[in-house]
């Protein structure tokens, strides 16, 4: 059965962890585009209308957070999926409006896991 | 009778009369004498006596000798001068005779019912009568009668030199008894000593008298009143009236009255001649003030009823005996005023003395139990109140409970063998009385408590009159002891005696103590320095507890310091752990990841993947290590909501349900249910419950004491803070292990700490910190070898908000 490919937009400042999280993810079928900032991201995300965002919190310039409602301004439908080295943002009012929180780790397993339920949870 | 005759008796009377013999025996002869001379059948001598109011029957003589000679001397009363013996005569008279006279005299003049009357006077007195009698009528010449004038002339020189020559030695042996009892005055402080020595000092008057010797003490009190020689009771009891209503007579004379059967009869004296006969009153007075009177109750003579010989002399003897007894009286009572002031001034020495001697203990002292030592002791000792033994009962300022009894007596090696022994000594231990009795009696353990536990519950709200009187009143009492025995009978050997002085001890609201000792030895007015003394202890006792407050404020002051100090100190190491954290994990990421990648890439069952293993886990364990910095530095925000605590301990522990399993650790869960729900984080409650758990297992299984059971117990049980007034939920988490070891016990709240070979050492620290922000506390007991028990109260009621 053919799937569909999904568009998944990265934001990290990092450079290594878009690297890595660019390998991983096209690996599981994913196509990837990755931004270095917040900024990026929103100017990118009108053309490129990726199905989901994976996004690191903690950035030079825009926030992960406040990037996050800028997108959500955008297009309230896009998912995103903020990550960080915190456990403590799970708590966090402002981190409601994502559709998933993961603490970063050097196992993706759990953002994979992540992503593809709310992917399953938006388009199917 | 011729006049060779005449001249040859008047020379013998005259040879006669200036003999040395006694009076009596010289007037005896003369009349004798002149019978045989054939002047007279029966001569009688007559004399006055008695300050010259009455004429008495001396001794009579006869020339037939049958009479008895010298007859009984017979008082012949003579109220007027109409009786012709009285009479000085010149002329012959013949006397008629009342024949109801019944007296002896009576009976001889009625025998010689004719007589004549000489008087016995010179220029100057009248000495008495010589009578001649006979038994019929007869008459002398009046040659004879001028003879026998010249022989009373003679006689009543005679008489005269003898009443001078008695007057000389009576005055001279007043003097001497002035004398003596002057120098007996003198030289003694006690007048009742004196006074019973007078009788030894003049035989011959003291021995037909009694006396009776008032002084007066104060207005409105009776006299004390001491007597002597009364010969029987009636009569003393009869003395004794008299003199009491004499003494109290407001009205009083300032010189000596004589009472006698010349007085005016009054209602006093009724029966007063049956017994007496004559009563001297002297007031003893000094400065115009009477201080006693000193009275003499005069016998009657028992053999002749005749008044005893009392002169002018006598009296003026007795008033100068007044004088000096009253300057003897005022003197004593001068020294006894000096002595009450010497002795006031001593004992406020005493007093001020022990009160220096407390004050400064007090100020040094800084126990309660000190202070009170410390007043048990001064009230005790014989420096102080001599109030021994006595008995603390201690309130600690709560109304029912009463903390302990402290008992007190009078040290054995007293002041007098140890005369450096201070008030303040701190070497005699406060007894307590279940101490003292175990000590002094017999009794059994067992029994001396159930009595202690009866007394300390002794119902003082409820005590009878004067003691609930000053227990309410706040103020030292002295009461009779039936008050204290009326509230428990075992008091009464506790604190034997008849008077008991009880000492409140106030307190704010209740009072402190109760202080019950012995007050036999005491008196009223001491009470006021007992008061002063235990104001001053009650004082120190405030102090005390004002200083203990300070202390226990200081104490928590100090700790709220040196935990403020430790959560900055915190706070900065978490800023550095973070940054470093921080920085470390994205490389971290970038490295972990793609080494997972290259293990993935790498064939299986080559050197190259076992090597590429290491690095992925060991980055794993990397990351655990940074996640931990990370969640405890990071500034939590709370989540709190209702949870029920039972559940959270349930969800925690299930997810050891495997491991424990595996270990063979019984977990026992001893859970009160139905509790309120707590307002807490269940979130991290939870973990706090999980890093715990996981503790104890590890504890456990690093335990060398094979043998004892593995055993988990997690206990639940709301309970009361007291201190805090709050009601808490308390969580209980022992463990069977190893326990901590006690050089590191105070290190296991620092981050970073552990004795785990893998450990972070963030553990401990962030449940101290997630409970902490939940307003709880934790413990943790170590009992090396019995494993750990950690302690965790949580308030049912989340209140405000927390700050890090």
């Amino acid at each position: 059965m053919e799937t569909r490919q999904y568009t998944i937009l990265v934001v990290d400042d990092e450079e290594n962890i878009r690297w890595l999280y660019r390998e991983e993810l096209e690996e599981e079928g994913y196509i990837i585009a990755d931004a270095a900032s917040g900024e990026a991201a929103l100017e990118m995300i009108p053309e490129l209308k990726p199905d989901l965002v994976v996004m690191d919190i903690k950035m030079p310039g825009t926030s992960g957070v406040d990037t996050l409602i800028k997108i959500k301004e955008l297009d309230k439908d896009i998912p995103v999926i903020l990550c960080s080295a915190y456990s403590d943002y799970k708590q966090d009012f402002s981190t409601w409006a994502s559709a998933a929180y993961v603490v970063k780790s050097a196992s993706l397993d759990e953002l994979k896991k992540a992503i593809a339920e709310v992917l399953s949870q938006h388009y199917e | 009778m011729n006049d060779q005759e005449r001249y040859e008796t008047l020379t013998k009377i005259i040879e006669i009369s200036s003999s040395a013999a006694r009076i009596n025996e010289r007037l005896l002869q003369i009349g004798h004498f002149l019978c045989l001379r054939g002047i007279a059948p029966t001569i009688a001598f007559y004399l006055l006596q008695h300050r010259g109011r009455c004429l008495t029957l001396r001794l009579a003589t006869d020339s037939g000798g049958k009479l008895q000679l010298p007859a009984p001397p017979c008082n012949y009363v003579q109220p007027d001068h109409d009786d012709p013996l009285c009479r000085p005569v010149s002329t012959r008279i013949t006397t008629s005779l009342d024949p109801e006279i019944t007296n002896p005299e009576d009976l001889f003049r009625r025998e010689r019912p004719h007589g004549l009357s000489l008087p016995l006077a010179d220029e100057a007195h009248v000495y008495g009568v010589m009578a001649i009698f006979c038994r019929k009528p007869f008459s002398l010449d009046e040659q004879t009668i001028q003879f026998l004038l010249v022989v009373c002339r003679q006689i009543a020189s005679c008489l005269r030199e003898d009443i001078l020559k008695k007057r000389a030695r009576k005055k001279v042996s007043r003097l001497k008894f002035l004398h003596r009892i002057g120098a007996r005055l003198n030289a003694s402080e006690d007048l009742q000593s004196v006074f019973s020595q007078l009788p030894d000092e003049s035989p011959v008057f003291f021995a037909h008298s009694a006396s009776v010797l008032n002084i007066f003490t104060a207005e409105n009190t009776p006299p004390q009143t001491i007597d002597q020689g009364f010969s029987n009771q009636p009569q003393r009891a009869l003395g004794l009236k008299i003199s009491r209503l004499q003494a109290t007579q407001t009205k009083f004379a300032p010189h000596p009255t004589v009472f006698d059967q010349y007085s005016l009869p009054s209602p006093l004296y009724q029966h007063f001649f049956e017994h007496f006969s004559a009563h001297i009153t002297l007031p003893l007075i000094s400065r115009g003030v009477r201080l006693g009177t000193l009275e003499f109750f005069l016998d009657r003579d028992p053999k002749t009823q005749y008044l005893l010989p009392l002169e002018k002399p006598d009296l003026e003897l007795l008033e100068i005996l007044a004088v000096h007894m009253a300057a003897t009286l005022e003197r004593s009572r001068t020294q006894s005023q000096l002595n009450a002031a010497n002795q006031a001034s001593l004992m406020r020495t005493r007093q001020l003395t022990i009160s220096h001697r407390m004050k400064n203990a007090l100020l040094a002292a800084d126990s309660s139990e000190k202070i009170i030592r410390l007043t048990l002791g001064a009230l005790v000792s014989d420096e102080g109140f001599s109030c021994s033994p006595a008995l603390y009962f201690d309130y600690q300022e709560k109304k029912d409970f009463r903390h302990a009894l402290f008992y007190a007596q009078t040290p054995q090696n007293s002041a007098i063998d140890n005369p450096g022994r201070s008030l303040a000594d701190e070497a005699t231990p406060l007894k307590t009385l279940t101490e003292h009795l175990l000590q002094a009696s017999d009794e059994t353990p067992e029994k001396v408590e159930t009595e202690m536990a009866r007394l300390k519950f002794a119902n003082f709200e409820n005590a009878p009159g004067r003691l609930n009187r000053a227990l309410n009143e706040k103020k030292p009492a002295i009461i009779p002891a039936r008050f204290v025995t009326a509230l428990h009978p075992a008091l009464a050997n506790v604190i034997p005696g008849s008077a008991i002085i009880v000492i409140p001890i106030p307190g704010k609201e209740y009072l402190k103590g109760i202080i019950l000792a012995n007050a036999d030895r005491i008196k009223q007015t001491d009470l006021s320095y007992i008061t002063l003394f235990t104001d001053a202890a009650t004082l120190a006792l405030d102090n005390t507890e004002l200083y203990q407050l300070l202390q226990n404020s200081l104490a928590t002051l100090n700790s709220a310091q040196n935990r403020l100090t430790q959560n900055e100190k915190l706070i900065a190491l978490g800023e550095m752990a973070t940054s470093i954290a921080h920085e470390i994990k994205n490389p971290l990421l970038s490295i972990g990841g793609f080494a997972r990648r290259l293990h993935k890439k790498i064939p299986d069952d080559t050197r190259e993947k076992s090597y590429s293993l290491v690095i992925t886990k060991e980055i794993e364990r990397l990351e655990e290590i940074v996640n931990n910095v990370l969640s405890f530095s990071r500034p939590a925000s709370n989540i709190f909501s209702p949870h029920d605590i039972n559940q959270l301990i349930k969800e925690s522990t299930d997810l050891f349900a495997r491991e424990l399993k595996k270990l063979e650790i019984e977990l026992s869960l001893q859970l009160t249910p139905e509790m309120p729900p707590v307002e807490c984080d269940g979130n991290q409650i939870k973990q706090v419950m999980i890093n715990l758990i996981n503790n104890s297992i590890h504890a456990i299984t690093d335990s060398e004491a094979e043998l004892q059971a593995h055993q988990i117990t997690i206990r639940s049980t709301p309970f009361c803070n007291l201190e805090q007034h709050d009601e808490r939920v308390q969580i209980e988490i022992e463990d069977s292990g190893s326990g901590i070891q006690e050089q590191v016990i105070h290190d296991i709240f620092n981050p970073f700490f552990t004795t785990k070979h893998d450990g972070t050492g963030l553990g401990l620290p962030i449940c101290h910190r997630i409970i902490l922000n939940h307003q709880g506390e934790i413990r943790i007991n170590n009992q090396v070898g019995r494993g750990v028990k950690v302690t965790i109260t949580l308030p049912f009621e989340h209140k405000g908000i927390t700050n890090n």
